[in-house]
């Protein structure tokens, strides 16, 4: 009943509240991995409703920038045991020269839902800048949005880049944006394309998956 | 005026609050402010109007874009800082905006102006633009099929994709001369067909700051003051950076009369149709006040199918208008992406739905743009025509805001099942002759099929 509590301060936003609702329910006995397993699942409810239309982009914000508070109490408790549950790692960002943001943050948001770790670089963004993002975060992925021709290029520079530097095969890179194609993304050599940001959660667990192996 | 306290503005990227990123100012501030504005004002819509009718409503969208905006203000995202605007100086830039300006010259020469709601005098403003990529090969011609059309009274070109045979790349020399090598056809296109000087929205090939001032050439390229528009975005939602901030003094000082190109997202930041519409009827102030623009291009667009004939972006498209239309002298115009491709008789009625649903509530044409506004070679003459000829239709038959709800709740029933639909026609080659530059016999009579319907349904055009 008060996990369900939490879910819905969540969902409103209220973080203070669900922080030390969070705190009084963790020194009562609740199993913080309980805790956590309702917000992912309140989470993935919340990406289902706007892939839907039911719900907008800025509850999913609300929503997450909620559970990123509960997460910084939360953190503390759950790291005994849950190693293999460290989430996956994923940099993003818009090509340079390309200031065509919102494809990529409802990827950034729709990650962050699904559980990854997200770093978003923002727009007009170097490849070099990727790569070194990627290493200090030790990324498993790089996500390289371009919503214009002219942009795309950026994306195989990348790739070059990565080769060229003896660390291809060290994160999946991926592509997308509404000008990309699959055959664009087999050409330059990206591990992964997805026409949307819900379609590219199921694609990039599984390339997590058979990365693994 | 149009150039307002430029320095003092450019300043507030120095001095305004600070915020780490656009996120934690998006949930701090832009958020709830827009949550708090939409109940305030209390802006609701019904789900099924098309074209509103309701006046006090209008009113309170204004109030409540207004609000917005001096609450808000304007993210910078290279400085990390928001460039705020009191109340009093938003009232100065509205004061002293002019509601017209001449654009164009000699024979070419239009007025473009602010309409009133149902407006019984002033004619819809007709901007041709495909809003889309051509080959580079066919590029002066397919500007030449544009130009030649009779409504035409300013253009916005299709962008080039190659120079030399290399992919025209951002910030690179390519992406320059791409830019220049467009606002060059132009030049020659417009001789070509008679039109030397009509008012043209130059040039979108040239995405950044440096391009647009390489292709600004009173010989060659795009010219100074009336003679020619410009464009400079508004990032989404309510952003700018100092690239924009470039554009815009560069205009400026070019005298041009420019535009600010500002588009929100149904389903984005703002959220749903209402928080939609505030957004996108304060860009029109934002672009006034930030950049000094003289007009303002709205293309508020769904997140899903990117398009902008759905049912709640059209009542967007049409509260909006009404809002500034009725409170303010700004200048706008109607951006049409339209889901469906050429030669596909859904194209047409989507691109006619949209020029009613703006005509009486005041609004300008600018279209059409096809198929999810994002293939190359696939945009062509004929369905700006019919959009165009629909809007001006509309206005010759004095149709009220009542009469034009009814007719587009028709044309959506016509096509609103096929949005997710991808139905993306054919490319410019295919419905036109390129060497004659004239559509093919069988899309003719397929223009003529559609507009015979659209007689049965009541619309009497104007030729
Ligand atoms: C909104 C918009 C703008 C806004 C951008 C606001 C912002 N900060 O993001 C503004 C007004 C600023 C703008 C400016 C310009 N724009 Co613009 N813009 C668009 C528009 C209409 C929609 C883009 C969009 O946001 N779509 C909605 C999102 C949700 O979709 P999406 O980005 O495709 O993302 C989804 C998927 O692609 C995928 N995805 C995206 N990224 C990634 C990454 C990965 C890793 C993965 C897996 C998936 C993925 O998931 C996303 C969500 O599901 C497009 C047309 C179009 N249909 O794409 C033109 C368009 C991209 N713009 C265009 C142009 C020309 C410009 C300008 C140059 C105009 C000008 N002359 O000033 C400037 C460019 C400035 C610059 N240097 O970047 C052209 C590009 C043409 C070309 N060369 O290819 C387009 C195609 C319009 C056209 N047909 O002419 N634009």
């Amino acid at each position: 009943m008060s996990i369900e509590k939490v879910r819905q301060l969540m969902i409103d936003g209220d973080g203070d509240a669900a922080v030390s609702l969070v705190q009084e329910l963790i020194a009562k006995g609740t199993n913080p991995h309980d805790i956590m397993a309702g917000l992912t699942d309140e989470m993935e409810i919340l990406g289902q409703k706007f892939e839907s239309f039911e719900v907008f982009l800025p509850d999913l914000m609300v929503a997450g920038d909620t559970f990123m508070q509960i997460m910084g109490v939360l953190k503390e408790h759950l790291v005994a045991g849950a190693e293999d549950k460290v989430p996956a790692t994923v940099v993003i960002g818009t090509v340079k020269g390309d200031y065509h943001e919102i494809g990529k943050n409802i990827v950034g948001i729709v990650l962050q839902a699904n559980g990854f770790h997200v770093v978003d670089l923002g727009a007009d963004v170097d490849p070099v800048a990727y790569m070194e993002e990627a290493h200090r975060s030790n990324a498993d992925a790089v996500g390289l949005s371009a919503l214009m021709t002219t942009t795309m290029p950026k994306q195989e520079e990348f790739i070059k880049l990565t080769e060229e530097a003896g660390k291809k095969g060290q994160y999946i890179v991926c592509i997308g944006g509404a000008p990309t194609s699959p055959d664009w993304a087999k050409r330059i050599g990206a591990d992964v394309w997805s026409f949307d940001a819900f379609e590219f959660v199921g694609k990039l667990k599984e390339a997590l998956k058979n990365r693994k192996k | 005026m149009s150039t307002f306290r430029m320095w003092e503005v450019f300043a507030k990227a120095d001095e305004g609050p600070f915020y780490k990123d656009q996120n934690e100012w998006m949930v701090k501030s832009f958020i709830p402010q827009m949550k708090r504005v939409v109940k305030e004002h209390d802006i609701k819509w019904d789900r099924k109007t098309i074209v509103n009718c309701d006046d006090a409503l209008a009113d309170r969208l204004w109030a409540a874009a207004k609000d917005f905006f001096v609450s808000v203000g304007v993210y910078h995202v290279d400085t990390h800082r928001v460039m705020k605007f009191s109340e009093q100086e938003v009232n100065e830039v509205l004061y002293t905006k002019r509601p017209c300006y001449m654009v164009g010259a000699g024979h070419d020469q239009r007025w473009l102006r602010v309409r009133a709601v149902e407006d019984r005098e002033k004619r819809p403003f007709h901007l041709f633009s495909p809003d889309a990529n051509f080959s580079t090969d066919i590029h002066k011609k397919a500007c030449m099929a544009y130009l030649k059309e009779p409504l035409l009274d300013g253009l916005c070109a299709p962008l080039i994709e190659d120079f030399m045979g290399r992919k025209a790349t951002s910030q690179s020399p390519t992406e320059v001369a791409a830019a220049m090598e467009h606002a060059m056809n132009l030049r020659d296109a417009q001789r070509l067909v008679g039109k030397p000087d009509v008012w043209t929205v130059s040039v979108g090939t040239a995405e950044t700051d440096q391009a647009q001032i390489a292709a600004a050439n009173p010989a060659w390229g795009v010219r100074p003051s009336h003679l020619d528009g410009r464009m400079v975005s508004i990032l989404t939602e309510m952003t700018t950076n100092d690239a924009m901030l470039n554009k815009s003094l560069h205009y400026r000082s070019y005298g041009n009369v420019f535009g600010n190109l500002c588009g929100a997202i149904f389903g984005g930041h703002a959220g749903g149709t209402e928080a939609t519409a505030v957004l996108q009827t304060a860009y029109n102030i934002q672009g006034a006040c930030l950049y000094g623009s003289c007009w303002a291009l709205n293309f508020p667009f769904h997140l899903k199918w990117q398009s902008t004939t759905t049912r709640e972006l059209l009542w967007i498209q049409s509260m909006l208008s009404q809002a500034m239309s009725r409170n303010s002298n700004l200048i706008y115009l109607n951006n049409l992406f339209a889901n469906a491709g050429p030669a596909t008789d859904q194209l047409y009625w989507e691109c006619a739905n949209h020029a009613f649903a703006c005509e009486s509530s005041g609004g300008n044409p600018w279209g059409a743009a096809t198929c999810r506004n994002k293939y190359t070679d696939r945009a062509t003459p004929l369905e700006s025509r019919l959009f165009h000829e629909c809007s001006e239709a509309s206005f010759k038959m004095r149709l009220t805001r009542a009469q034009t709800d009814d007719l587009c709740q028709k044309l959506m029933e016509k096509y609103e099942a096929l949005i997710p639909v991808d139905n993306y026609g054919k490319t410019i080659q295919e419905v036109y002759d390129m060497e004659k530059i004239t559509p093919r016999q069988e899309f003719v009579d397929q223009y003529l099929r559609i507009k015979d319907e659209l007689c049965k349904m009541g619309v009497q055009f104007a030729y």
